[in-house]
């Protein structure tokens, strides 16, 4: 909840509320308000990230790091600079190399990192009992757990037609289990959007509240 | 009728939603909200901590996903400041990097913490995974200062910290990517520490498997895991508060799904029915 | 050349990504690495910028229609950084706590960032009545899934249940917990995991060998 302390404060919870009513009245129609509120949003926020950028990396990181007499930093900067040089179309190619940098950290990151969280944790973590368990309900969870994951990536498995007493039913079950999965994931995303809203409708009443609590001194 | 009413003008199902979020707002249920256990688990993970444990909170979220995130961190700050416990803040985005200072100053004022000495917030780098991956074992091979320009080594609190080893509890209020993903592959699964997580609802069903696997010890899902948490806590806030249109809401939602589905089907029948008669 | 020389820096870069896993001499290349690809993501965000302002700036030079919203994103655009990087307090980053900029952030972005996002629930409200029906099993069993998650994760669902004379001696939050999410879902969210992962990896490899290069763009 933003505290009302000063009167910029209440202007600018007043400002808040103005634009948020301007995205909201799209709902009715494409209006002028609505534009402006969205280029708005847009300007901002490039403006925004570039700021934050510029003090928490390209300060410290790159200026600080120069300062200090580490050259080697002037790569990351010519580097960096090369890739704003994609804005002209005749040097645009120069913006490869960063790019490809960037590219290759990231691809070589993901064949250990994927393999290790994402492989080899998951499938340790699906090799569970399925009997001699302690109590009925574990034994079911862990059932449906391994044929819920076995029967999922059968269903994945494009190259055998999912045909057959065994192939194809383990594929139809495969699917079934992914539906369900999939109305988890649609009821949880009705939830998250409906938070979203009940945030912004707070804030409206919350505009209303600090704005009443300041005049009231 | 049942035309009309399959054409129905999605102008006037804005208008009941929109009347279904004030509602309970103005008038509130005040319905009692019971924790899960992926929500426990956030609970007694932060309730094992000892005095003085370090813990990381990495604040991963932007306005669109505030209103979930921030009372989750909110929660835990209060949480963990009960414990005696000290944090160290980061962000993966440029926005949490704010909003982590919003909710430290907030909860360090009304728990009377010092900035510096129990807190430090050493705000955002780019690169994801990337900047996890940096800090390894020393946060200083990433951080040279912290949100507002001091230097590292300036602030007491830092002293006791080096790298991921160092921290008891790492926790992320995540919204997407990069985020809970990126803390479980370094954080967890390559430096091993233990790591609770809050996400958005539309990615907690992503989360199951990790805290299936052991590779999340809790989960805060949304605003209802926002919701358990604050209860848990005892200081329930603007979670707690949005449950109850959240609820009436869900229960709208489902009574349209069932109206469309009942037209669909007596429209299904009626079209049988006159497939049948021109035969 | 042009495309031959940043395979190779994929290459190497990947490479040495891989290695300092193994090979802890190279620890202090792998650390180099990483400070380089923040400093050069952060320049991303330069180029975002620079390029609204070219784009933004060649529709309103051309009048084009609509242009003086244009004309309004440039001075968002050009306040901002103005407000970010120039005005700066005595003893103050221009980022910092009570200053213009944060103002700017808390009145004006966050406001915008959040309803633009919260229209979502409107649109999702209406595409549920649209769109989604029961017509084969499997989105019968989505359907079902949905219901329970929504009715039951919220406390007046768990409230009405409670209420209900068989039923309700079951706690339905359990059954949404630990058999829906933590079951079927873990289950079905797992496979897709892996099945991604595999091809993540896949695409990674192909990448760092260079038979991957749709990145590089162009034909030059």
């Amino acid at each position: 909840m933003t505290e009302t302390s000063s009167f910029s404060q209440v202007v600018g919870l007043w400002v808040g509320g103005f634009l948020t009513l301007c995205v909201f009245s799209f709902l009715y129609k494409d209006n002028v308000f609505y534009k402006l509120a969205e280029h708005i949003f847009v300007g901002v926020s490039a403006g925004y990230w570039m700021c934050i950028g510029f003090w928490q990396v390209l300060y410290p990181n790159l200026w600080g790091k120069l300062q200090a007499g580490d050259w080697r930093y002037a790569l990351a900067a010519i580097l960096g600079l090369m890739l704003v040089a994609r804005l002209v179309p005749r040097i645009a190619w120069v913006g490869r190399w960063p790019l490809a940098f960037m590219v290759g950290i990231f691809a070589g990151f993901n064949i250990v990192y994927t393999m290790q969280a994402q492989v080899l944790k998951q499938v340790e973590a699906t090799l569970v009992p399925l009997w001699g368990n302690p109590d009925v309900a574990t034994t079911l969870l862990n059932w449906i757990l391994v044929l819920g994951v076995l029967t999922g990536l059968m269903y994945f498995y494009f190259s055998v037609e999912h045909k057959g007493p065994v192939f194809g039913t383990a594929a139809r079950i495969g699917i079934q289990v992914l539906m369900i999965a999939f109305g988890a994931a649609f009821g949880y995303t009705v939830m998250a959007r409906v938070s979203l809203l009940i945030g912004r409708v707070m804030y409206l009443q919350d505009v209303w509240i600090k704005t009443l609590e300041f005049f009231r001194g | 009728m049942l035309r009309r009413l399959a054409d129905l003008d999605r102008r006037w199902i804005f208008l009941v939603v929109a009347l279904a979020v004030v509602a309970p707002l103005v008038w509130p249920l005040r319905l009692p909200i019971e924790p899960s256990a992926p929500t426990r688990g956030v609970y007694a993970a932060v309730e094992a901590l000892p005095p003085g444990a370090l813990v990381c909170m990495s604040f991963d979220y932007g306005p669109g996903t505030k209103v979930e995130c921030h009372p989750m961190a909110l929660a835990a700050l209060r949480h963990a400041f009960r414990k005696e416990a000290k944090v160290v803040a980061i962000a993966l985005w440029p926005e949490g990097a704010l909003f982590a200072r919003e909710a430290l100053r907030q909860v360090g004022a009304e728990m009377d913490r010092a900035e510096g000495l129990d807190y430090v917030n050493l705000g955002y780098k780019s690169g994801g995974e990337v900047v996890l991956r940096g800090i390894a074992d020393d946060f200083r091979n990433i951080y040279s200062t912290d949100l507002a320009g001091r230097r590292v080594d300036e602030l007491p609190l830092m002293s006791r910290v080096r790298g991921w080893k160092s921290f008891d509890l790492v926790c992320d209020w995540s919204m997407g990517n990069p985020g809970l993903l990126q803390h479980v592959r370094v954080v967890a699964t390559q430096y091993g520490r233990p790591l609770v997580a809050g996400v958005t609802a539309v990615t907690a069903p992503e989360a199951y498997p990790f805290l299936n696997s052991g590779q999340v010890q809790g989960l805060l899902s949304g605003l209802r895991g926002a919701a358990e948490y604050e209860v848990m806590v005892g200081h329930p806030g603007t979670a707690t508060r949005g449950m109850d249109a959240q609820s009436v809401v869900h229960f709208v939602i489902a009574g349209f799904i069932v109206v469309a589905n009942l037209l669909y089907f007596a429209d299904r029948r009626e079209r049988r029915r006159r497939q049948e008669r021109n035969r | 050349m042009k495309r031959e020389i940043p395979l190779l820096i994929t290459l190497v870069a990947g490479l040495v990504m891989i290695l300092q896993f193994y090979a802890t001499p190279l620890a202090w290349l792998g650390d180099l690495f990483n400070d380089f690809y923040n400093i050069i993501l952060t320049f991303a965000y330069v180029l975002g910028a620079a390029s609204l302002l070219v784009v933004n700036g060649h529709k309103i030079q051309r009048q084009a229609p609509g242009w003086g919203f244009n004309l309004v994103l440039l001075v968002s655009l050009v306040t901002t950084l103005v407000l970010g990087l120039f005005l700066r307090p005595a003893g103050h980053l221009p980022i910092d706590e009570g200053t213009a900029f944060d103002w700017l952030f808390n009145h004006v972005f966050t406001p915008l960032s959040a309803a633009t996002y919260s229209l979502l629930a409107f649109f999702i409200a209406s595409a549920s009545f649209r769109a989604f029906k029961a017509r084969s099993i499997e989105s019968t069993l989505l359907l079902g899934t949905a219901f329970l998650v929504m009715l039951f994760r919220v406390p007046l669902g768990e409230a009405l249940w409670n209420q209900l004379p068989f039923l309700g001696r079951f706690e339905i939050g359990v059954i949404v917990e630990d058999w829906i999410m933590g079951g079927f879902n873990a289950a079905g969210q797992r496979a897709i995991m892996l099945g991604a992962s595999v091809g993540l990896i896949s695409v990674s490899l192909k990448i760092l060998l260079g038979i991957e290069r749709s990145y590089l763009g162009g034909s030059e």
